[in-house]
């Protein structure tokens, strides 16, 4: 039996003449502007993205599961390590979820201190942001400045707690180390220098005609679109929704200081990208007024069932040293039950949810992630655009694949 | 006039020259602000988490009494204690084998806090690259040598075990099969 061919003499005329079809386009996991391993399906017809379909998972470490066999407190080392660019924030959220379930409060100048460092890391992780999407966008200038400032911050990091970016500084009950008054003098010298810094990031991006041409009117998403996605954090503010946790369920020393949430009207990459230099103005305004307002007392609670006692009792108290052999070995034992508890990362709503069964170590934690959230938008945001949009819409939600695959 | 003038903008890139002014300045102006990192070490401050190292007091015995409280503090499982009685002072404890496996260790500190003699520190000790992994499973000896080089102020030992010594050496002196309270 001869095989029919399609392609006889009679039927190539009647072809058109040129051929079209959809285009599969693997991009990632080792572009390196996905920040981080994530590849994407793009499904393309000529230059404009019909489908994205992308596919996580090449990070994925079990952090969920290690969270089930370790104690309460080993976890805190382990957070770091989700978006690991900001990781005061993740410890901050999971300690919030530990001292919900455990239904304690932390002294007032813990709250301070947990605040400007919250803040601090803000500033970072805008930063860091900032810099990352102009080197995809083209802008190469913009990069070294803000990694410039940021190591500034880095080395205060590194100051309070010993270490750049695997910080582990906030513990259940309040944070491990108290301010030192070169942390204080060193971050109050960058606070008042900090706006010429905007200023300078302005220059050169804020009416730059390409920077301009690549983010307006790029991956806009309406407010309401982004609410039934579950946007959260600056994406979601930059399409007008006002919705920020601190304001919102305030925690820390929020309520106590003045700030306001800036809030875009579009929602293109521009606005998002104006909402974040506008918080980084903010920021600035929320660590000034703490540092003003910064209260004396404890930076850790004293509770030796939760929180380990101070060394000093350690060596001369025996109650002390038997809370200390109890709370390394065992955990301290947390009441049955569940609870969730979202904080405002930079990056938007990051939560723990926590399911105890009263012992020493979590039943189940799962990780409310804002990139992983992000990615499930990604489909809709980037329909229609052109595939050099695409590595703007990474950018624009600011992920981090460490977090997002967990 | 203000069209003209936004054209006159528009045609002169005027603000990518703005930011060619800007780099320019840095570029004249501007100090360096990179470190030549191999010639050149970081200034690090106090408190910075490096290598773990044991500590030692004034007279040179070793602090940890291998209570392996790091052991079940550490939250990636690199630490191995075993422990074992010294065999001149049977009342005293000592770490007999003390592994620390550098691969595993993340720099946490909690070891450190978690020790109830402070014979753990974290040293400023960075450069720990190597050709050979089986190097940077630490045993006590390499951290102790550690310890001698960032920490050479050592704490005086605690007089109240010389006391207990003493009272140790009278009771054999004395030969009593076992200490008992109240009796020197």
């Amino acid at each position: 039996m001869a095989v029919e061919t399609p392609h006889t003499t009679e039927e190539k005329k009647t072809l058109p003449l040129l051929r079209t079809e959809e285009l599969l386009l693997n991009l990632g996991p080792q572009h390196p502007s996905t920040h981080g391993v994530l590849k994407v399906i793009l499904t393309l017809e000529g230059e404009k993205v019909v489908k994205s379909e992308p596919i996580l998972g090449f990070l994925h470490r079990g952090v969920e599961k290690i969270a089930e066999t370790v104690t309460y407190n080993q976890f805190i080392p382990h957070t770091d390590r989700l978006d690991y660019v900001c990781a005061m924030y993740n410890n901050f959220a999971y300690v919030r979820a530990v001292e919900k379930i455990l239904n304690i409060s932390v002294p007032e100048r813990a709250e301070y201190l947990r605040t400007i460092v919250a803040e601090v890391q803000r500033i970072i992780g805008h930063l860091f942001w900032l810099g990352t999407q102009a080197l995809d966008i083209g802008a190469m200038t913009v990069f070294f400045f803000t990694f410039r400032d940021r190591e500034v911050l880095l080395d205060l990091f590194e100051e309070l707690c010993g270490a750049r970016l695997t910080t582990s500084w906030y513990r259940v009950g309040g944070v491990e180390r108290d301010f030192t008054q070169k942390f204080i003098d060193d971050l109050s010298r960058f606070i008042e220098s900090f706006h010429t810094k905007i200023e300078e990031y302005d220059t050169l991006l804020v009416n730059n005609r390409i920077w301009l041409a690549r983010t307006k009117d790029i991956a806009v998403i309406s407010g309401e679109d982004a609410v039934a996605y579950g946007l959260s954090g600056s994406v979601l503010r930059g399409s007008g929704v006002d919705y920020d946790l601190r304001k919102v369920s305030p925690y820390g020393a929020y309520d106590k200081v003045e700030w306001s949430v800036p809030l875009g009207t579009k929602g293109d990459t521009y606005d998002r990208y104006w909402v974040r230099m506008e918080e980084l103005k903010e920021s600035t305004k929320i660590i000034r007024q703490c540092l003003a307002q910064l209260p004396e007392g404890e930076y850790k609670a004293y509770l030796p069932q939760v929180v380990a006692p101070p060394k000093e009792r350690v060596f001369t108290d025996m109650e002390s040293m038997i809370y200390q052999f109890k709370l390394y070995t065992d955990g301290f034992k947390v009441p049955e039950g569940d609870v969730y508890c979202g904080t405002e990362a930079h990056k938007g709503e990051l939560g723990f949810y926590i399911v105890s069964q009263g012992g020493g170590k979590p039943y189940r934690l799962k990780i409310r992630a804002p990139s992983f959230i992000h990615m499930g938008a990604f489909d809709f945001m980037a329909k229609g655009y052109m595939i050099a949009d695409v590595i703007t819409i990474f950018g624009t939600y600011d992920i981090v694949m460490g977090e997002c695959d967990r | 006039m203000a069209m003209g003038r936004s054209l006159f903008k528009t045609v002169f890139f005027s603000e990518i020259l703005q930011g060619l002014r800007l780099t320019m300045k840095h570029l004249i102006k501007g100090k360096s602000i990179t470190e030549l990192y191999p010639h050149q070490k970081p200034d690090l401050p106090d408190g910075w988490r490096g290598a773990i190292v044991h500590l030692r007091y004034d007279d040179g015995t070793e602090k940890c009494v291998g209570c392996a409280l790091c052991e079940a503090a550490c939250p990636s499982h690199c630490i191995t204690v075993i422990s074992a009685e010294r065999p001149d002072l049977p009342q005293k404890r000592i770490a007999e084998t003390y592994i620390l496996d550098m691969t595993k260790c993340v720099f946490c500190g909690f070891c450190v806090q978690a020790c109830p003699v402070t014979a753990l520190a974290s040293s400023k000790e960075y450069e720990l690259a190597t050709t050979d992994k089986r190097k940077l499973v630490m045993t006590k000896d390499t951290m102790l040598t550690l310890g001698d080089k960032y920490f050479p102020i050592r704490e005086k030992r605690p007089e109240y075990s010389d006391e207990k010594i003493n009272l140790y050496e009278k009771l054999k002196a004395k030969n009593y099969p076992y200490a008992k309270k109240g009796e020197a």
